[in-house]
């Protein structure tokens, strides 16, 4: 399993609050590895810097080697890093499937690779039915699922999910594992998730993060009882 | 090359046409037949007026493709029309070049300088109220310029004798002196940038626009450098308002300081905000309409015009958003 | 030596006119996100009431009259302000677009009302103070002295209020967290209408002071609107230090530029100037830590 995505002490200040504390770790090529901790944790912080969104102010992101640092959001995209947004981010004046059309134009339009079929994108999330519906229209479990498709338009390498079931029922939370463990497959998945259930479901590798600072990184079982965790997700650290 | 004739492909795949544009179709056809039989019962005067109006709705129609699609307004778009309009007058009567000249001329240097304004601007993030005022303040200083700087402009009174187009091909000849045959050329054109821009944006680039002008983060997110495709849309939309403004100076043979300036990028947003944003047919049918009912009520009293425009961007705001058109679409769901 | 001395003179002047338009389009930009097109009307406003006050004959002699236009004008302006706020502003909060559209519409209104009711040909005012004043070797207008003093004065009280009132620590709370700043039981509307009249009592202020070194046209108005935006967008939006350092640096560079070049020319050097910086300085130079800036993606 090679090494894809590279973070090095990577560190992002937000006036007196270091959002962000010198994090490292590496993503290998299909690899599925979820990202926990409490709130205010820097979880999202880290999604933002992994995917372009934000600039680290020390540290490096590097993607095959290849330092990612001052390359703006589109430019990670077009490498194959596609995030979806927390509390689906979708485009309220587009149908689904304008929305998942446009969606996989701009890398297909950098790559010269066709993007991959609206259908079967679809058929992937599961919106066929709603395909003519507005982005504002979908009730916010779809906008999830919407804003998963539009990031497979993308043909993405790696893909970050920043908590894909929130909003969601019990049953389509085991549908949204079942697709991530189904496109680990084919490329890599960082998922952020509050849910644990789900994480226990994915039973992979897993990030935990604390006041900005990596405390635990290795299978979903062994962190679960690390005695750090534990103190953390129970304010104790 | 291939590639780009790949992502020709992509960005230009024509949808089928939906119930929705059917209408808009037919509106459009129904009113090109009406104004293509004008010149059999109208007069001289009214020919000329409405093909004056037919270059505005050209480049109420540039206004329409940046504000309508991406949602970026440009209060100061007369700047690039009057460019286009001193570009013709100044290389026809100053440097003797041909119209076709001063027609590259004029777009020439409106898209320069939509290109370097645009390039510090939108890739600085400058988007919105803040994009719309500067553009304004540019077409104000332009204006104090051309009526400043008389060696070249002519300053306070202009430039007259802007020479009509004139061309011959396949045995044909076109004499833009002509009432009629300006008139058919100004309706040609007008329908023919309609018919290209609403096939643009109808593909899927329209969508590219479309997504950048409701969410541009999350459009950035997806891969698109959408500060680039925005400057693009500038130059463009710049280059067309300049190609309308070349060929009004060549009809009207004058140009003077207030084609640059704010009544005229005040109109052309009432045009394209009573029509609908982003309809074009509606646009380019409120141009000749507003044009019109200004011009009579501008030869009543010189004040009362300015007085109404101000009252009808009031009107737009609190009563009708999306122009015209919507009293259309209420209607039909009601 | 006496040139330089005059040359820094006339910038004070233009800055301090600047200055005192440009503050309250920031705040209010900082506050609402609000882009107020017809500011530029209560310079007008100011402008105009001084020839009115000055013209009516039932009235004091002219340089008198000008002391009272001076309290009237900010007044009047006040008011008009309120009006304004209160039947299209509020009503258009969130839609940063519409809003500037909308008080465009108002601009143009007021400037043909101004016109229709005073005529379109330049009005007469007269500056209560004549004569030149030798300062540093350097001949110069007592009237330009006065405006540069009573700018300054007011500039300065503005700049307190805004830094140790609690008036003013509400308004920069409002500026940065308005949502925030409601839920610790600031009336942020409240603010914002009473920085809104502030701000149209400024400008209107501003317009006296100018109205005699001007010609009083309906569009007086609209030259200074032009500036004070670049003004906002160098200075910083929401912050009155900027406003003031965003009007020494737009104010000096036209001041010194109108000594080698056209003027209009100098304006679109300035313009020029502006854009250039906000690629470098998207912020301002001192940046407002306002909500406008994410708005814009500036953030």
């Amino acid at each position: 399993m090679g090494t894809l995505l590279e973070i090095e002490q990577v560190g992002k200040r937000y006036g007196g609050i270091m959002a962000i504390d010198g994090v490292s770790f590496t993503i290998g090529e299909r690899e599925l590895v979820c990202v926990i901790g409490p709130n205010g944790a820097g979880k999202s912080s880290l999604l933002n810097v992994m995917s372009g969104t934000v600039r680290p102010d020390q540290g490096d992101v590097r993607f095959r080697g290849r330092s990612l640092r001052s390359q703006p959001a589109h430019a990670f995209a077009n490498h194959g890093i596609v995030r979806k947004f927390q509390g689906a981010n979708v485009f309220p004046w587009m149908t689904v499937t304008d929305s998942l059309r446009m969606a996989g134009l701009g890398v297909a339009l950098h790559s010269g690779r066709a993007p991959p079929a609206v259908e079967d994108v679809l058929a992937t999330i599961k919106l066929g039915h709603q395909a003519h519906r507005l982005g504002s229209m979908c009730s916010h479990g779809q906008r999830q699922w919407l804003e998963v498709g539009m990031t497979l338009m993308c043909r993405p390498r790696i893909l970050l999910l920043d908590e894909p079931t929130a909003g969601m029922t019990a049953v389509a939370t085991v549908e949204m594992a079942e697709l991530a463990l189904r496109l680990a497959a084919e490329m890599s998945v960082v998922v952020i998730e509050h849910d644990m259930s789900f994480v226990r479901r994915l039973g992979c590798r897993t990030l935990v993060m604390h006041q900005g600072r990596l405390i635990a990184d290795g299978p979903f079982d062994a962190v679960s009882h690390d005695e750090r965790v534990r103190d953390a997700y129970l304010g104790r650290a | 090359m291939a590639r780009l004739l790949v992502a020709c492909r992509l960005l230009f795949a024509q949808p089928g046409l939906g119930g929705r544009e059917r209408v808009g179709a037919q509106i459009a056809v129904a009113a090109f037949a009406v104004l293509a039989l004008y010149p059999a019962v109208g007069s001289d005067y009214h020919l000329a007026q409405l093909r004056d109006a037919l270059l505005l709705a050209i480049f109420a129609l540039s206004l329409d493709y940046l504000w309508g699609r991406t949602r970026m307004l440009v209060m100061g778009h007369a700047l690039f029309f009057g460019i286009g309009a001193y570009g013709m007058a100044i290389a026809t009567t100053r440097l003797g070049w041909p119209t076709g000249g001063g027609l590259l001329l004029g777009i020439a240097v409106a898209a320069s300088v939509a290109a370097a304004v645009g390039y510090f601007l939108l890739y600085a993030g400058v988007r919105l109220h803040f994009f719309a005022v500067l553009t304004m303040a540019m077409s104000l200083i332009a204006t104090q310029i051309a009526a400043s700087w008389s060696s070249v402009t002519g300053g306070d009174v202009g430039i007259l004798g802007v020479p009509p187009i004139e061309f011959s091909a396949f045995g044909l000849h076109y004499s833009g002196g002509d009432g009629t045959a300006s008139y058919y050329g100004a309706l040609f054109l007008a329908f023919l940038t309609m018919l290209v821009l609403w096939l643009a944006c109808r593909a899927p680039y329209g969508l590219i626009l479309e997504a950048i002008g409701s969410n541009e983060n999350r459009a950035r997110t997806l891969g698109f450098n959408t500060a680039r495709q925005l400057l693009i849309a500038f130059t463009a939309a710049a280059a067309l308002a300049a190609f309308a403004g070349a060929l009004f100076a060549t009809t009207a043979g004058v140009v003077a300081p207030d084609l640059l300036g704010t009544l005229l990028s005040t109109e052309v947003m009432i045009w394209v905000a009573i029509g609908g944003r982003g309809t074009f047919i509606g646009p380019l049918l409120a141009t000749l309409l507003v044009h019109e009912a200004s011009q009579t009520i501008s030869s009543l009293s010189t004040s009362l015009w300015p007085l109404l425009l101000g009252a009808l961007f009031l009107l737009i705001v609190f009563a009708l958003p999306d122009g015209l058109v919507s009293l259309l679409r209420r209607r039909k769901e009601a | 030596m006496s040139g330089t001395v005059v040359v820094i003179l006339n910038a004070l002047t233009l800055i301090s006119i600047l200055a005192l338009v440009a503050i309250g389009l920031a705040i209010v930009f900082g506050m609402m996100d609000v882009m107020n097109l017809a500011h530029g009307e209560f310079v007008t406003i100011g402008a105009y009431t001084l020839s009115f006050v000055q013209a009516a004959r039932w009235m004091l002699p002219p340089e008198t009259a000008y002391w009272v236009a001076l309290v009237l004008a900010p007044l009047i302006g006040a008011l008009v302000g309120l009006i304004i706020e209160w039947a299209v502003i509020r009503r258009l909060y969130h839609r940063p677009l519409d809003t500037i559209l909308a008080t465009f519409g108002i601009s143009l209104i007021l400037q043909k009302l101004i016109e229709l009711s005073f005529g379109a040909l330049p009005q007469v005012v007269v500056a209560p103070v004549s004569g030149m004043v030798d300062l540093f070797g350097a001949h110069y207008p007592a009237y330009r002295f006065l405006i540069i003093a009573l700018g300054g004065v007011v500039i300065a009280a503005t700049l307190a209020a805004f830094r140790w009132t609690q008036f003013g620590v509400d308004l920069r709370a409002v500026i940065q967290n308005r949502a925030m700043a409601e839920s610790l039981g600031i009336d942020a509307k409240r603010l914002t209408r009473i920085a809104f009249a502030g701000g149209s009592a400024l400008a209107s202020l501003a317009g006296v002071l100018l109205a005699p070194l001007a010609s009083v046209e309906t569009h007086l108005g609209t030259f200074y609107i032009g500036k004070a935006f670049f003004v906002v967008i160098l200075g910083g939006i929401g912050s009155v230090l900027g406003s003031v350092a965003g009007s020494v640096l737009v104010g000096g560079a036209e001041t010194l530029l109108n000594y080698e070049l056209d003027p209009s020319l100098a304006s679109a050097l300035v313009l020029a100037l502006a854009i250039v910086l906000v690629r470098l300085r998207p912020r301002g130079i001192v940046p407002g830590y306002s909500a406008a800036h994410e708005l814009l993606g500036k953030g």
